[in-house]
Parts: C-alpha cells; structure tokens; sequence
C-alpha cells in the first residue's frame, strides 16, 4: 500500500488505482474542502460536497488518465455542484428528511473554539474591499488568491475558460487597487 | 496640471512601454509570463518608479489576500480522509 501510494503521489500520470485512491485524494482534500465552502458558504455544504466528489471520483477512476489530478477532481467537484443544486431546489423536497436537512443546512451549528482560534479576521482595510467586489469577481479572487488555485484549475472548479478566469481576477484587483489608493492602512505598507 | 497633460508628458517619457508593462503586471506577479516576457517586465520594473510601484501594491494586494485564508479545521479533513480510506478498502457502497 505504502509503495502504491508513493507512485502515485510521484508520478501524477500513472494510472490511480482504487486501493491507492485514499493515498492519491487525501493531499487535495484540504483544497477541496477550500474551495467547496467558496462553492457552497456552508461549512456543512462543502464537506457534503466534497463527499459526493471523493464518490464520483472514486467511481471515475478508470476514466482518469493521471494526468492534472487537481483539475480533474475540482471539475468533479463542479458537475457535482450543479446536480446538488438541482436537487436542492425548494420545489424538490420530498418528505421529512429532506426538510430537516434543509433545516440543518440553514442553521449550521456554530464553530468549534478550535474553528474560531483557527479563524484570523482579515485586516479591515483587505475585507472592505473584498465587499465591494461583484459575487463573480469576488469568486476568483477568492479561488485564486486566497485558496492558491491556478488559473487552470479556478477554470476547472467554475466550467468557464481559463482566459475569463484571468480577466476577472485581474479586473478585480485593478478595482480593489483603486478603491485602496485612497486607503492609509494599504498605502503606509510600502510608501 | 490638468489629465491630459499628464497623460502627454507620460506618452513623452516612454509612457506606451508603461502601457505594455502595465497589461503584463498581474500576469507577472502569477508567474504566467514566459521566461522572455518576465524579464522584460522584471527590467522595466527596476527601472521604471511609476511602475515598479504599481508591481508593489499589487504584491502587497496578492499577500494580504492569501493571509486572509484561514487553516482547514481538522475534523472535516479527518472525516473526509476516512471515506477515501472506505473508498480505497471497499468498505463503502457507492
């Protein structure tokens, strides 16, 4: 098991096998948990997200060529999204269990003391002109810039093309640099 | 001095190189730029203030947004982690 995973962590265009899939995913969970609660903003949302993913994947494995392991799973992740919300949809609920997991979804449980200490609070100055941004832009900025994606891989996880994932992200820092130019936080860093 | 002004003296002081660099910045500072056109930017950037500063608050941009990013709690991670494991022993239906 131990040789299986090290293949495959070295070597990302070998084949993945199902024994070895546990070792293959888990580097990348973290950054598909990130970027599913930039999906759903729910923490419990994203982690169901991530489950259908971590099937989906596992089910798919022998359609996987190896190569752009990240790329492949946050595309996963995409299509597996866009179902949810279709089951999701008010209108679809069927019985007892599926209002009281939409229950459940809107009230989340609040963090642990853990999550909270973990948590940093943005500087003022970085989260107001994070408001100010349009949901998209702040989509890419958020999946770029915070969660480190590619813009490759931000083009995966969204289903749009690599090119509109540059251009929004860089309009939306041109835009986030012009509103902080009149910020004293943002200019006393280096001026 | 009134906007176009300046824009005239800034066309006079190579201000369309600034115009080319200043399209490449972002991209640069992503590391998207071929080998080439990154140093060509790199040199523009030491040379030119005007630039180099405009490089400067988009690096302190880029940071300040990855320190926003906060640790993954650990027992979603864990409980994802062991349905791989499920996955990979065929411990699981899927």
């Amino acid at each position: 098991m131990a040789d299986e995973s090290q293949t495959n962590d070295t070597n990302p265009a070998s084949p993945v096998t199902a024994r070895s899939f546990d070792a293959f995913v888990g580097p990348h969970l973290p950054v598909l948990l990130r970027v599913a609660g930039s999906l759903c903003r729910n923490p419990h949302d994203a982690e169901d997200l991530v489950q259908d993913t971590l099937i989906r994947a596992f089910n798919g494995l022998d359609d996987f060529d190896g190569a752009y392991p990240r790329a492949w799973l946050l595309t996963i992740m995409r299509n597996a999204n866009i179902n949810r919300h279709r089951r999701q949809r008010p209108g679809l609920l069927h019985d007892a269990t599926d209002l009281a997991n939409e229950a459940d979804r809107r009230n989340p449980p609040a963090p642990s003391a853990e999550d909270v200490a973990a948590a940093q609070a943005p500087a003022p100055w970085i989260a107001d002109a994070l408001g100010r941004l349009s949901p998209r832009h702040l989509q890419v900025v958020q999946l770029i810039d915070v969660d480190g994606l590619t813009y490759d891989e931000a083009a995966a996880a969204l289903g749009i093309p690599a090119g509109t994932v540059m251009s929004r992200l860089h309009r939306a820092r041109h835009r986030m640099r012009a509103h902080l130019a009149r910020h004293p936080d943002f200019r006393s860093q280096h001026r | 001095m009134t906007p176009h002004a300046m824009l005239d003296m800034f066309r006079r002081k190579g201000g369309s190189r600034c115009i080319e660099i200043g399209r490449q910045i972002q991209t640069y500072l992503d590391g998207g730029l071929d080998p080439t056109s990154a140093a060509k930017v790199s040199s523009h950037l030491h040379a030119c203030r005007r630039c180099g500063l405009t490089a400067e608050d988009y690096r302190r941009l880029k940071s300040a947004l990855a320190e926003t990013s906060t640790p993954m709690p650990a027992e979603p991670l864990q409980r994802l982690q062991a349905l791989a494991a499920d996955l990979a022993a065929g411990d699981t239906a899927t």
